[in-house]
């Protein structure tokens, strides 16, 4: 598949116009850390620079203008943040997500165990057919000898969960657009993903804070309870 | 040329004169611990005007004790010696990406320091109130407190500011920060029903860094931030989230520009804070929204623990002990939390069992309806009347149960 980024004047006319061939969403999500601001910083305003990072607090949200062949794709990108106590908020970010895109750090074998939870989050929350993208996050450090998970680990691990695989550097640049790319490539090209999203309801049990499902059931079965016993 | 140099000039010393006077009338609040001028002086424009008035109101504010506030208090002694908090990994993380808009000009080493001075901080107060839960975020708060104030009173601010400002947001969960945030909704709905609706299908979540911070996160000069503190600290917590109120109705033009039906579009454009951010109009809108929709008419106030800070931050006016709090009493609401937290936690589980086995619920509860009936019926019979009532009963359960 042929593709491109904008760089066709009469396409980049197009894409100001904001005529999309569709909305693709995207969740990154990662352990505290391990590069996913810097990842998206890189990959959707172009910039670089570690003095600027600053934690990820609850959701931050970019957006990003993606050719696939000819056709201009909107990609709706959630930054998440890693700490476990906002893994609440997810329910709410996965609803209509077409891809899911996780990231360790290949310097922090402690980021890459936790990616059994991010995997399993990632498929309790988001539709079955949701694209998994695994990323290897600071490449650049495995010069300097710190790597402590192996390309084929990760690899291996990625293969098991049907996801496609990448080690990036957003020092470096090297390999940044290609989890991104990638992904929307593979959600564009399975027939029906991009609209079956957008039917699907969220499934109840991942609302959150809201109204009350499950009441009355449970004032039916302890006024049994309460008559049985009394 | 002239007149108009000289009435700069007039108006320049008018203003000094002025801020001269406020300077002094702070000052005075704070000998009397008089929390209601301060919070008067809080609103107005400016706030306190300058840091090293700051360093005398907010430990008041803050409900020090004035032992605490004495220049020679010990404050970070022997932290190191208290066992390890299970978040420190998460506030190292956190540390090493703080003081990027402030201060300026740093060298790499004075950096260095900052950052190791804010990393003791926090974890002296975690490791002394180890039951707290640290979250990202926390250290923006920090941040400023370690910037404007004296060493010598920032672990006892820090301490009062978590336990009396954002204790809701160190619980085990983050349920009861999401609580605040479903009051902006409903603020938004009894203060300008058009912008509630143009923003119903949008989750409150992008004020969360704004109130999770108290602004801090989102706030990049260190003048602002320290001015919007100095009323943060006066007023209620509950004005973090009227001034968030404040600050979506100031965009409403922006926000009806997009589409209701871009929830993404919206939480992105409600998430950033607006540039230039007109503090003091914000503040004062706030303020006044506040009086118009108090927080006794929101419906989500309900949902508000009543251990929240939201619902324990009142009465602590000059009565006892000037005004002073004690972190026992902080801690003591904590727990209570903490333990309602679980308590919810369990109601929630009991849901979810009831709800995947109510095929086979409804069908025991019918069955024992049923034996229930006949037990009773073989006792001898009922009256006429009674039996239909009974059907009529169950006729109704059934249309209430589907
Ligand atoms: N050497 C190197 N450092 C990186 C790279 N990517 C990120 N970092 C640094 O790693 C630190 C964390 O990066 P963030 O992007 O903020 O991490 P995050 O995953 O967004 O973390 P949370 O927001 O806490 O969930 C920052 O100090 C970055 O400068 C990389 O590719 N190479
Ligand atoms: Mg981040």
């Amino acid at each position: 598949m042929y593709l491109a980024e904008g760089r066709d004047k009469r396409v980049k006319a197009i894409l100001e116009v904001g005529e999309w061939a569709g909305t693709v969403k995207l969740v990154v999500i990662g352990s505290s850390g391990v590069g996913k601001t810097a990842l998206l910083r890189l990959y959707c305003d172009h910039e670089w620079d570690p003095r600027l990072a600053t934690s990820t607090i609850g959701i931050d949200f970019k957006t990003k203008r993606l050719l696939v062949g000819d056709q201009p794709y909107k990609v709706n990108i959630f930054d998440t943040a890693g700490q476990e106590r906002f893994r609440t908020l997810s329910a709410s970010y996965y609803r209509g997500a077409h891809g899911v895109i996780l990231v360790y750090d290949i310097t922090n074998r402690k980021s890459f165990l936790d990616l059994e939870g991010w995997f399993q989050e990632a498929k309790t929350c988001s539709t079955e057919v949701v694209v998994l993208c695994l990323v290897g996050a600071k490449l650049d450090k495995a010069a300097q000898g710190e790597r402590q998970v192996s390309t084929e680990e990760g690899r291996a691990l990625a293969e098991s969960h049907g996801a496609i695989f990448y080690e990036v550097s957003a020092k470096t640049g090297e390999n940044f657009r290609e989890p991104f790319v990638g992904t929307v490539q593979r959600i564009v090209g399975t027939p029906g993903l991009l609209e079956a999203v957008r039917r699907k309801p969220v499934p109840d049990a991942l609302r959150l804070n809201r109204g009350d499902y499950y009441t009355k059931p449970i004032i039916l079965v302890s006024l049994l309870h309460c008559c049985l016993s009394g | 040329m002239e007149p108009s140099l000289d009435r700069n000039t007039a108006n320049h010393s008018n203003a000094t004169s002025t801020a001269d006077k406020k300077k002094e009338a702070v000052l005075e609040a704070c000998r009397r611990r008089d929390l209601s001028a301060l919070r008067a002086l809080a609103e107005s424009p400016g706030g306190f005007l300058t840091d090293s008035i700051r360093q005398q109101a907010w430990p008041i504010l803050l409900g020090l004790p004035p032992s605490d506030i004495k220049p020679e208090a010990d404050s970070l002694s022997s932290w190191e010696f208290l066992p390890r908090h299970k978040d420190e990994d998460q506030v190292q993380l956190d540390v090493n990406r703080a003081f990027i808009y402030y201060p300026d000009n740093q060298t790499d080493s004075q950096l260095a320091h900052q950052k190791s001075l804010l990393s003791q901080l926090i974890l002296s107060v975690l490791r002394q109130h180890p039951y707290l839960c640290y979250f990202q975020g926390y250290h923006d708060i920090a941040q400023v407190l370690l910037l404007v104030l004296p060493s010598s009173v920032q672990l006892p601010a820090v301490t009062h500011l978590s336990l009396f400002h954002i204790r809701d947001f160190m619980l085990p969960s983050l349920s009861p920060a999401i609580a605040q945030l479903r009051l902006i909704p409903d603020i938004l709905r009894l203060s300008d029903p058009p912008l509630w609706r143009h923003l119903s299908h949008t989750e409150p979540f992008f004020a969360l860094s704004g109130t999770l911070t108290m602004y801090a996160h989102d706030i990049t000069s260190l003048g602002e931030i320290a001015r919007l503190f100095d009323v943060l600290l006066a007023r209620e917590p509950v004005f973090t989230v009227y001034l968030f109120a404040a600050i979506v109705r100031s965009r409403r033009e922006e926000l009806f520009d997009t589409p209701p039906d871009e929830p993404e579009m919206l939480h992105s454009i409600l998430s950033k804070l607006p540039v230039p951010l007109e503090l003091e109009g914000l503040i004062a809108e706030a303020v006044r929204l506040q009086r118009e929709v108090p927080p006794e008419k929101l419906p989500a106030w309900k949902g508000i623990s009543r251990w929240s800070v939201l619902k324990t931050s009142n009465g602590r006016g000059g009565e006892e002990n000037e005004g002073a709090r004690s972190v026992e009493q902080g801690r003591m609401y904590f727990e209570r939390q903490v333990e309602e937290l679980r308590w919810e936690k369990k109601k929630a589980r009991a849901r979810k069992w009831v709800w995947k086995h109510r095929g086979p619920a409804r069908m025991v509860a019918v069955a024992v309806l049923v034996g229930v009936l006949a037990v009773w019926l073989r006792k001898g019979p009922l009256p006429g009347p009674l039996v239909s009532g009974l059907g009529y009963l169950s006729g109704l359960l059934a249309r209430w149960w589907r």
